[in-house]
């Protein structure tokens, strides 16, 4: 197995979560369209997909200890 | 006993980045009252009110929000300054305030040099798209120069309408469930090619 998951995907599905995720919230009303969080959150979601495609955590719980 | 260890680091920083962010986002955000308003935020000694018909006046010397408006309608304005004198020079504009300084959205702006009036009333209508969800709360910036007098207020409103119920609402849900999904799934290593 590799020890790698899929950067790029879960880059643009990261970004994508942020964004839809914000306008969710607007949409809820439970911040405002000036709040700093409307741009920060795709670019946190966008780091994190990065991060989670690159070191790819999920197999990881799955299989325990494994090797 | 590699792999779970290489996990903690992961997990530490999703936290210390989540903790950041929504500290930045409540730092951000403009304290309301007990009661849901917004407190008046109105400078410069002049008067600015707008009656919209069928959902009542805004005045953001008496409160700053949060303000219903309808989608289409129209608004009977009134406004004066505490500045008298023939061929003043004047400006104006009145935004919807975006995140981190970027520049706002102008819904109208003014300017002229030769004014003698010390105020103005008129009337606004407008007709916004059905497919443009509602719920959404924006805050809305105004200022008016004239001469040696600068006024300045905003107010907090709010599009009528349903939110995540509206078809770009759920089609938001939908995109949130399916890019989560996606993250998922990339976030399961990569089988390796024979």
């Amino acid at each position: 197995m590799s020890n790698h998951g899929h950067p790029a995907i879960a880059a643009l599905c990261g970004l994508m979560f942020g964004v839809f995720l914000a306008v969710d919230l607007l949409l809820l009303g439970t911040m405002r369209l000036d709040n700093a969080l409307v741009v920060i959150m795709p670019l946190i979601s966008l780091i994190v997909g990065v991060s989670l495609g690159w070191l790819a955590p999920l197999k990881m719980l799955r299989r325990g200890n494994g090797s | 006993m590699t792999k779970p260890v290489r996990l903690l680091p992961v997990l530490a920083g999703a936290l210390a980045l989540a903790v950041t962010v929504f500290s930045v986002a409540l730092a951000q955000e403009k304290p309301s009252n007990s009661d849901g308003s917004v407190s008046p935020e109105f400078t410069g000694g002049c008067t600015a009110e707008g009656t919209i018909t069928g959902y009542g006046t805004i005045d953001p010397a008496v409160s700053g929000g949060v303000y219903t408006v309808p989608k289409s309608g129209s608004a009977a304005y009134t406004g004066s300054v505490p500045v008298e004198g023939e061929d003043r020079s004047t400006n104006g504009r009145v935004e919807i305030a975006l995140p981190l300084g970027l520049p706002g959205i102008t819904l109208r702006s003014w300017e002229t040099d030769d004014t003698d009036a010390s105020s103005h009333s008129g009337t606004v209508t407008w007709d916004i798209p059905d497919i443009v969800p509602g719920n959404i709360q924006m805050k809305v910036d105004g200022f008016h120069q004239d001469e040696g007098v600068r006024c300045e207020g905003r107010v907090v409103v709010e599009l009528d309408g349903n939110g995540l119920l509206s078809t770009v609402g759920i089609l938001s849900l939908l995109g949130t469930v399916a890019a989560l999904g996606g993250l998922i799934w990339a976030s399961i290593p990569k089988r390796e090619v024979p």
